[in-house]
């Protein structure tokens, strides 16, 4: 049976670009690059080789401005077959419920699906609330932080790692998943790859036509960089000169 | 495949294809660079990889089978890789700019229908025979000769210094037939040649180097680049490309150097401070930071001159000149900078140092290229 995956991409601040006003704390995101976030590679990834493994469809949804299109193209160049956007520029003002609301009104307008697939969490805010909040939304199971996805006829199966166990779980299709970093390595796609995405069709949906109702109930004030004391101490020498070190000075704080 | 962008800015799609070939650097080419230059080695299967990456077509026309990369693009991309390394740098800029380079632009319809698509396929780069043993520089003085041969030329002669000459499948050679000098697309599988590798390089290692003995080697007519006679301008129009190539590899290897050296000033202590603090430091690499900057846009003019069809002979040798030079000064700042850990092997920095003295030599020595500025100037 060919699949039909839904891949939830997110465009995102680079982080490692953030700029932190030292005197206040501040987090600028004033000339901050955006980027894919990094965890949806890897959700990419899991759904590409669910699709050669099984035929059909990867998608990409969307929610974002104008901005995102460059998001979309390099998941376009990865092997997406198609992209939809929905489209607001105000992303950082909406609360997971308009989100979740905005995703589940480009779902309905986007061709049937099996399998919606997300990344544990995004690069930027990390709540990692919105696949379940879109599962529950969608009236559909929830496979959450997967290291591993398998598919049986209807079945979707995947294992989760806690902290001295590994469950596995499984759910019938359709379902929502999200996956763990871990689970796969992105491909890299190719300059000819690349090339070809530059030219694809990426649908988009006003976000003002998907039904959001209500005003968001928690809005975002501000951004500070939380002041980390750290000591950074370098040693130098052979490894083993290093490691004692090390072990001296961790003793030598009371940690060992 | 039309492989211009009508949905997205020219910017855009720039920038989308170097995060690509930056990400394959940084996941692809960095984990081996040391290795490959230890080895003095790039392993076949890493060419399969470069060759589905889409690195060994780039300058070839899309109706070819190619990337039709332009000039200005395929500088960038080679400016990215050779920060990472050198060897495979080198191994990219004498494939695309020069053997394949060569064939393409030169080869006859017929001869490129039936030879490219195996060269591409075969992923294995094409050597470009050009210097000889008794000299580089004076390429006209070259004393290879091609004789006429029933309905081809039998070839003797030798070349030497030549990159990919020990295991490439096809090899473009330069040699006299009574007309003057002449291109030719040489199997590499033809009786009468003879390989010999040559060892020891002090930097750019990775692709192979060797000496090639043509004893009287038949080359049939339709191998032939362009006209008979015309090879000598052949090689110089490609070595304009090649140039502002390996001008580009200068610049990557400059930018690199002096990024790892930001980093590592960064966090060395020295008096109970940062290294970084110390105007010593600083002042040289913000010297060096505004040359390679200028370096880069020398190369960038040349590479632009090149796409509009503009002369570019002077620009290109420009480029090379002071980018070439610049890498070298920047990686030897970066030794300093990095101190007693700058000196020893396994540090990038010491690599990068050897792979830039190549820039000063290969594709014209500098002294050839202010000749060639200098008669530009007084023509």
């Amino acid at each position: 049976m060919p699949l039909s995956i839904v891949v939830l991409v997110k465009h995102v601040y680079d982080e490692g670009q953030l700029k932190v006003d030292a005197a206040t704390g501040l987090v600028s995101l004033q000339g901050v690059p955006g980027k894919v976030s990094t965890f949806d590679r890897n959700a990419l990834e899991a759904a590409l080789r669910l699709k050669q493994k099984f035929g059909g469809t990867v998608t990409t949804l969307t929610l974002g401005s104008e901005e995102a299109n460059k998001s979309i193209r390099e998941a376009l160049a990865m092997g997406v077959d198609n992209a939809f956007l929905v489209r607001t520029d105000d992303l950082l003002k909406l609360d997971s419920r308009q989100v979740v609301e905005g995703l589940a009104g480009g779902l309905s307008k986007m061709p049937k699906w099996d399998i919606v697939m997300c990344a544990e969490g995004s690069t930027d805010v990390y709540s990692s609330v919105i696949p379940a909040m879109l599962a529950e939304k969608l009236d559909v199971p929830y496979l959450s932080y997967l290291r591993s996805i398998e598919l049986e006829g209807q079945t979707l199966k995947g294992d989760r790692s806690l902290e001295k166990r590994v469950v596995t779980v499984e759910c019938e299709l359709p379902a929502v998943v999200s996956v763990v970093s871990e689970i796969y390595e992105p491909r890299i796609p190719t300059l000819l790859q690349i090339m070809a995405a530059m030219k694809k069709q990426i649908t988009t949906f006003d976000f003002r036509d998907m039904n959001v109702e209500g005003e968001a109930r928690y809005s975002l004030e501000g951004m500070f960089a939380k002041a980390v004391d750290r000591k950074k101490v370098m040693f130098e020498g052979s490894p083993s000169e290093v490691a004692s070190k090390l072990v001296d000075s961790m003793a030598k704080e009371g940690l060992i | 495949m039309a492989l211009h962008f009508p949905d997205m800015g020219e910017s855009d799609s720039r920038s989308a294809l170097l995060n690509g070939v930056r990400e394959f650097a940084e996941r692809r080419i960095a984990p081996i660079a040391s290795k490959v230059d230890e080895e003095d080695r790039i392993p076949p299967e890493f060419y399969t990889e470069m060759k589905e990456q889409g690195l060994m077509s780039m300058l070839v026309p899309e109706e070819q089978g190619g990337l039709g990369l332009s000039t200005s693009l395929f500088a960038e991309v080679l400016e990215m890789i050779s920060g990472y390394s050198g060897g495979i740098g080198l191994s990219l800029e004498a494939h695309n700019s020069l053997g394949l380079g060569h064939f393409s632009k030169y080869g006859s319809k017929e001869l490129i229908k039936s030879t490219m698509p195996g060269i591409l396929e075969s992923g294995k780069p094409v050597a470009w025979a050009l210097t000889e043993p008794r000299g580089g520089s004076d390429a006209r003085g070259m004393e290879t000769r091609a004789t006429r041969s029933g309905n081809g030329f039998m070839i003797r002669g030798t070349k030497t210094f030549i990159t990919h000459g020990y295991t490439a499948d096809y090899i473009v050679l330069m040699a006299k037939t009574e007309k003057g000098i002449t291109a030719f697309l040489v199997d590499g599988g033809s009786d009468g040649l003879k390989r010999e590798q040559i060892k020891g390089k002090l930097g750019t290692r990775g692709p192979d180097t060797a000496t090639l003995s043509f004893d009287d080697v038949f080359v049939p007519e339709t191998n032939v680049l362009g006209e008979e006679g015309h090879g000598f301008e052949q090689a110089m129009e490609l070595l304009d490309g090649g140039r502002i190539a390996v001008g580009a590899m200068g610049v990557g290897i400059a930018r690199r150097a002096l990024s790892l050296s930001v980093d590592y000033a960064k966090q060395r202590e020295a008096f109970g401070s940062k290294i970084a603090g110390f105007e010593g430091i600083r002042f040289g690499l913000a010297e060096l930071g505004t040359s390679t900057e200028a370096s880069a846009l020398l190369v960038k003019r040349a590479a632009e001159l090149r796409d509009a069809g503009q002369p570019h002979r002077k620009m290109a040798a420009m480029a090379k000149y002071l980018s070439s030079q610049v890498a070298m000064e920047a990686t030897r700042y970066a030794i300093q900078v990095h101190g007693g850990y700058g000196y020893f092997k396994g540090n990038v920095v010491e690599r990068m140092y050897r792979d830039a003295k190549l820039l000063e030599i290969g594709e014209g020595t500098n002294e050839v290229l202010k000749l060639v500025i200098s008669s530009e100037m007084f023509r």
